[in-house]
């Protein structure tokens, strides 16, 4: 793998094109956001959810605005009645929707279909939104992702893996990963993926015996610590309720599943940048690693936990400074142009249908 | 006039250079050393900074100009005093303190009283075909997944069915609505259970525990049905649905872990609510027996002998939170 790395570098060295990591930093703060949120949040209570549209917009801007790359910001464009009209939309379907299904399974069953088809329509039209409404030194981002390619790559593979007892899983994820970036733009420029499959099965086969070593600490754990509660628990019997040892049991999996997820998280996304150029513009390269990933996941949920929800503000800030801290851009040649070439005029219904349905498709 | 230092890009193109800018009454004027343009101000968008982020002016043919946040534009701007207004609620700690008593407050007040309230006000419009087929799929996942088929004998069936009949004989009306199912429960141990349809399902273990105390039996039936006339589980899976749209469109962006933390306090806020449906249930289940001349207490022998006297005794606190029936010597004064 690092033999491919070095490969492809060299092979671009030729040219000997001068380069020059850009700075990439936030400048948001935990305190200042709070203020931002806190408005937010009554705001979009006491307008009974309208005010929601304007505080999504208010929010991305505070973060896109804050981070700078080289010497200037990102911006965030999406104007809140595009955001508005988006969830009004997305309200009326998933409210038909939780109707009719409980009415019955057949119409349930029905709904479930027709969702199936349309899953690769959101996943293509909120990239769209979301990358049409991002813009770096007034250039917009685009994603050009067709319908057919997202329904082979997010609904067709996914299911045939199953068929293949999963084995050709990691394969699928790659082929997702590849169309989501290689369908992104920054203006004309096109970003190139360059994935490789054996990384995708490295990765998984790892998260395997990781998640194996956890669960029979897990257990082991359990065991020692917990079965005193745990026989308490058994005793009650007559009534199954929650209780001291349910949610002892369910904070040990958060932790365990925090550790898994956040290596793969981690492996998969250092891979991806390593591996993906902007075309003639610019490398990526990203210096996650799981332990401290995991342990800014739990750390950050525990603070929400404990203060009910008010941390909320200072884990975001947390997080997008650990992301942006850990990844670099490296310009392979200090006066590129970047042209743009994005029509105006969207509309944000894909994205906020996808919202609401929790449909959640990670880039990273 | 006061000249501001700001970045151009000009349109379609990443290139940036560096602008002096002047306002005068109406217009906006661009300054580089070989080069002048003059905006009218009302064609300029103008997108405040938030926070210490910069400012940010759309020109209208597509160009942008990046103004450091320490530059006061909004005076240029008069029409969105709004923005300036919002920017000072986010900076004032006064405004924080407000909203962080508000805020908890008028969530108390959408998910413990608006979202019932609409619940109770909707649910005695849901036809009878529609609660039916909820009681089927109901059913059907329960038979998955945690109950088994009766063990008891038919003889055992007929006398629970006779106690069945005539408690069935003294309900208002719409008795042909109920139906009484036998399972066998496992680990679910003695209980009974209502769907909104009218359907009741024994336990094959309360059948056994209560078969010297045919009264005490009646008891749980009537309680069983007094949820169903009140539309109990109905109104359960109203609020559960107003309550999961509301905190979806609040905290939508919430990411997976954190879900599942608004989920477990659904669940307690949401067994609050049952355990006002149980003393409900309870009540009816009272004035039915006693309209029989069948001493309450039959009911109360019931729930000692489901929950057992032992965890009656030494319910805490916490475990009320999470469970789903109010503490049951609460219960047993009540029906005394």
């Amino acid at each position: 793998m690092t033999s491919i790395s070095e490969d492809t570098s060299a092979s671009k060295e030729p040219s000997n094109t001068p380069k020059t990591q850009l700075d990439f930093i936030f400048y948001g703060r935990g305190s200042e956001f709070f203020g931002v949120w806190i408005v937010n949040v009554l705001l979009t209570v006491l307008t009974l959810g309208i005010y929601s549209a304007w505080a999504k917009v208010r929010t991305n801007r505070y973060f896109y605005s804050n981070t700078q790359l080289g010497e200037f910001r990102f911006s965030y464009l999406a104007e809140p009645m595009q955001i508005l009209k988006g969830r009004i939309i997305a309200i009326l379907v998933f409210g038909l929707f939780y109707l009719a299904s409980s009415l019955s399974p057949i119409v349930n069953l029905i709904g479930a279909i027709g969702l199936v088809f349309l899953m690769p329509f959101l996943i293509c039209s909120s990239l769209r939104f979301d990358m049409r409404m991002s813009s770096y030194r007034n250039v917009k981002f685009d994603f050009k992702g067709k319908y057919w390619d997202a329904f082979i790559n997010f609904i067709l593979l996914p299911i045939g893996s199953v068929f293949t007892l999963y084995l050709a899983l990691p394969w699928a994820l790659k082929r997702m990963d590849s169309f989501l970036i290689g369908n992104s733009y920054y203006g004309e420029k096109q970003f190139k993926p360059e994935l490789s499959t054996g990384s995708y099965y490295l990765a998984a086969l790892a998260t395997i015996i990781i998640t194996l070593i956890l669960f029979a600490i897990f257990a082991v754990v359990l065991a020692a610590t917990g079965s005193d509660i745990f026989n308490i628990a058994q005793a009650e019997g007559a009534q199954p309720e929650m209780s001291f040892a349910f949610i002892y049991i369910i904070l040990l999996y958060i932790l365990l599943i925090s550790f898994v997820s956040a290596f793969y998280q981690a492996y998969i996304r250092n891979h991806i940048f390593k591996h993906t150029e902007l075309e003639d513009v610019a490398e990526f390269d990203s210096q996650f690693d799981f332990v401290s990933l995991a342990w800014l996941q739990v750390s950050n949920l525990l603070l929400i936990v404990v203060t009910l929800g008010f941390a909320y503000p200072f884990t975001k800030v947390r997080l997008a400074n650990y992301t942006i801290g850990r990844t670099d851009v490296i310009v392979l040649d200090n006066d590129t142009d970047v042209f743009d070439n994005i029509e105006q005029g969207n509309s944000a219904i894909g994205d906020e249908v996808a919202n609401v349905f929790d449909i959640d498709i990670a880039l990273t | 006039m006061v000249n501001i230092s700001a970045t151009l890009f000009r349109a379609r193109s990443s290139r940036a250079c560096s602008v002096s800018l002047s306002f005068s009454q109406n217009n906006c004027l661009i300054e580089t050393e070989n080069y002048t343009e003059t905006i009218p101000i009302v064609d300029i968008r103008f997108r405040p900074g938030i926070g210490s982020s910069p400012h940010e002016l759309s020109l209208p043919d597509g160009g942008l100009l990046s103004v450091p946040s320490k530059v006061e534009l909004s005076p240029y701007w008069p029409r969105i005093a709004g923005d300036s207004l919002l920017t000072r609620f986010e900076r004032s700690p006064i405004a924080w303190l407000f909203a962080l008593v508000f805020i908890p407050f008028s969530l108390y007040v959408l998910i413990n009283h608006v979202i019932p309230t609409a619940a109770k006000a909707v649910t005695p419009y849901v036809p009878q075909v529609m609660k039916a087929h909820i009681d089927n799929q109901a059913l059907f996942v329960l038979d998955n997944s945690f109950l088994e088929p009766s063990l008891l004998t038919d003889e055992q069936k007929r006398s629970v069915n006779a106690i069945w009949s005539s408690t069935i004989k003294t309900v208002e009306q719409g008795e042909s609505e109920f139906q009484l199912l036998f399972r066998q429960a496992g680990n679910f141990g003695a209980n009974a259970f209502a769907l909104p349809g009218g359907t009741v399902v024994v336990t094959d273990e309360l059948v056994t525990l209560l078969s010297e105390n045919p009264d005490a039996l009646k008891g749980v039936f009537f309680h069983e049905i007094g949820h169903v006339k009140h539309q109990h589980s109905l109104q359960l899976i109203s609020e559960s649905a107003g309550t999961t749209l509301l905190l979806t469109y609040l905290f939508g962006d919430l990411e997976g872990a954190a879900d599942l933390f608004v989920g477990s306090a659904l669940t307690v806020i949401q067994n609050q609510f049952s355990q006002a449906f149980e003393s409900e249930a309870d009540s009816y289940a009272k004035y039915k027996l006693e309209q029989q001349g069948i001493s309450a207490t039959a009911l109360a022998d019931a729930l000692l002998l489901i929950v057992g006297e032992q965890e009656a005794s030494n319910s805490n606190k916490l475990s009320q939170y999470f469970s789903s029936h109010p503490s049951i010597k609460q219960r047993v004064e009540a029906l005394k």
